[in-house]
């Protein structure tokens, strides 16, 4: 027998085995790598459900507070307003407690906050504002704090835009939270400094700082600043750090996020231990660019009357623009003004119409008016004035417009005092935020029917059908809570 | 139906519905939908359920005075 052949014959089978070998605990190993895999990615699967089922049973517990917490803060606002009380209870008992509540209200307001944000589901309210008096605002509510620790609190009350786009209140929040920090990590007789500065022009990019004469923090704390529910250890000074839960900078990291252009303006912090920190962001003006400014004007541009967002950058924009688009001498009129133009030219049938509206702008509701005495035929006037003490009645700040039918009427008319025939149903679950709507309701001489679920309000509203007259639709008005048992205000709505 | 089992009896007794069945009385209705929080998802489903608009509670009285002016229920003075 040839030696050679066997020894191949060996090698071959061995090459084999060891082959087969290799490929069988390749497999094997691939079996338990994939059943490792799934187990991690099952138990991973769990763990995310965990957690989101724990997210929202939070998040629907922190809702459940909000709605009583509420209530007792508007009942109490009315308790503390009643004349006959007497002042000694109003300021030994129900402002400290109107005090509490509000913070445990913010607190629960944060929480929500918070959820929305991490779930990209915040929405900020932008308007024009002018960020000197949002600084200003936020400064005056803070001032009695920092008062009562003889801090002086001052700001560079530089020349910043009046028309700035952004929403006051997530940014008034944000500069509360960097206020408030400064005075509580700062002795008595310290300073805590405002200041703002434009850093670019288009978009319009503010940056305000905060800085304080405080305790500073440490290099390696600053770290852990914008932590959720993280504290810093402040050793001796640890009783300046004993009030709040570590939420509020993170979430005003947040908010600064949004107002300005996402991560890269996060809200910068430069400290030096003992001897005090300096925190900044930046807020970038949210206007809409011209482009979808005039595409908004133009797809409105068949209505008698257009409404839209107020920017005094855009004016000159907008007539340049309207100019080339119409034939006809431009007028340009703005806030009373206008109003004044428009009772003397009794408003011609052929004029169209592109109101401005600026609420906040002075100190009265005034409404821009750029007028085009055009070939535009079939226009009309609205009836502006009609709307402007409607709006000045409601005390109306926010941008609000109400729906008048159109007319070539221009008669003066006024806001009225009584409610007649106003047949009210209010379904709500909750029994105090029942009690504190028929206190709301009843203020402004308003009475109404009550009931606690979906169900019912559909129950009563058909009953109340059945004994009206055909015409008659019963109730008017119902004020119907989203989340109530039996049947929630959605689906007794359905249509 | 989904509120079968909490005794609804499934008919057509919802609010919009029931005032449809009268030619031009739902549009007479308003319904304000009132919630605790201010939830773009939630307010958007309140909205094609057929409520005119959402307030966030608690409702205050300018809030009532200026939905009644915008749903004109004041009554005008002459």
């Amino acid at each position: 027998m040839d030696n050679s052949i066997i020894y191949t014959a060996t090698c071959a089978h061995r090459d084999y085995e060891l082959h087969f070998s290799y490929t069988a605990s390749k497999l094997l190993g691939s079996i338990i790598l994939r059943i490792v895999e799934t187990t991690l990615s099952n138990e991973n699967h769990d763990l995310r459900n965990r957690v989101k089922s724990h997210d929202k049973a939070v998040a629907y517990i922190v809702h459940e507070l909000r709605t009583p917490l509420s209530s007792s803060l508007y009942m109490l606002q009315n308790a503390i307003e009643d004349s006959e009380l007497s002042p000694d209870v109003s300021e030994s008992f129900l402002l400290p407690a109107k005090h509490s509540l509000k913070m445990l209200l913010c607190l629960v307001n944060d929480i929500l906050d918070l959820g929305q944000i991490n779930e990209n589901r915040l929405k900020l309210t932008y308007q024009k504002v002018n960020l000197d008096k949002v600084i200003q605002e936020a400064l005056d509510v803070v001032g009695i704090l920092a008062s009562y620790k003889k801090i002086n609190l001052a700001f560079d009350d530089s020349k910043l835009p009046m028309n700035f786009s952004t929403d006051p209140n997530r940014l008034t929040q944000v500069l509360m939270n960097l206020l408030s920090n400064a005075i509580k990590f700062t002795d008595e007789g310290g300073s805590v400094a405002v200041s703002a500065e434009i850093t670019q022009l288009s978009p319009c990019t503010v940056r305000i700082s905060v800085k304080d004469t405080g305790i500073g923090i440490k290099e390696d704390d600053q770290l852990k600043l914008f932590q959720d529910y993280t504290k810093i250890d402040l050793g001796d000074k640890a009783t300046m750090n004993s009030s709040g839960c570590g939420l509020g900078l993170n979430f005003a990291n947040k908010i600064a996020m949004i107002l300005g252009r996402g991560s890269e303006d996060r809200i910068r912090v430069q400290s030096k231990w003992g001897v005090g920190s300096i925190f900044s962001f930046c807020v970038v003006d949210k206007s809409a660019p011209i482009s979808a400014f005039v595409e908004s004007f133009e797809s409105k541009a068949k209505d008698t009357c257009n409404d839209i967002d107020y920017n005094e950058n855009f004016e000159e924009n907008i007539r340049t623009h309207i100019q080339s688009q119409v034939e006809g001498e431009l007028v340009y009129k703005k806030g009373m003004a206008s109003l004044s133009y428009l009772e003397a030219t009794k408003g011609p049938s052929n004029t169209k119409m592109l109101s401005v509206f600026s609420p906040k702008n002075d100190n009265e509701n005034e409404r821009s008016v750029i007028e085009l005495s055009t070939r535009v035929k079939n226009k009309q006037i609205h009836r502006i004035q009609k709307r402007l003490t409607m709006l000045k009645k409601s005390g109306s700040e926010e941008f609000h417009l109400l729906d008048l039918p159109d007319s070539h009427s221009r008669e003066q008319s006024v806001l009225p005092s009584i409610v007649v025939d106003t047949n009210l149903l209010v379904a709500d679950d909750d029994a105090f935020s029942s009690y504190s709507m028929e206190v709301c309701l009843n203020s402004v001489g308003l009475k109404a029917h009550y009931c606690s679920n979906g169900e019912e309000a559909c129950l009563l509203v058909e009953k109340k059908l059945e004994s009206s007259a055909h015409t008659d639709p019963g109730y008017k008005v119902i004020f119907m809570d989203c989340h109530m048992p039996k049947m929630d205000g959605m689906a007794a709505t359905k249509g | 139906m989904p509120y079968a089992e909490d005794g609804w009896d499934g008919s057509d007794k919802r609010i919009r519905e029931l005032l449809r069945k009268k030619e031009g009385l739902s549009e007479q209705v308003v319904i304000i939908g009132t919630t605790a929080q201010n939830d773009e998802a939630l307010n958007k489903e309140m909205i094609e359920a057929g409520m005119n608009e959402v307030v966030i509670k608690p409702i205050v009285k300018e809030t009532v005075s200026q939905l009644f002016v915008k749903y004109n229920y004041f009554k005008q003075d002459s």
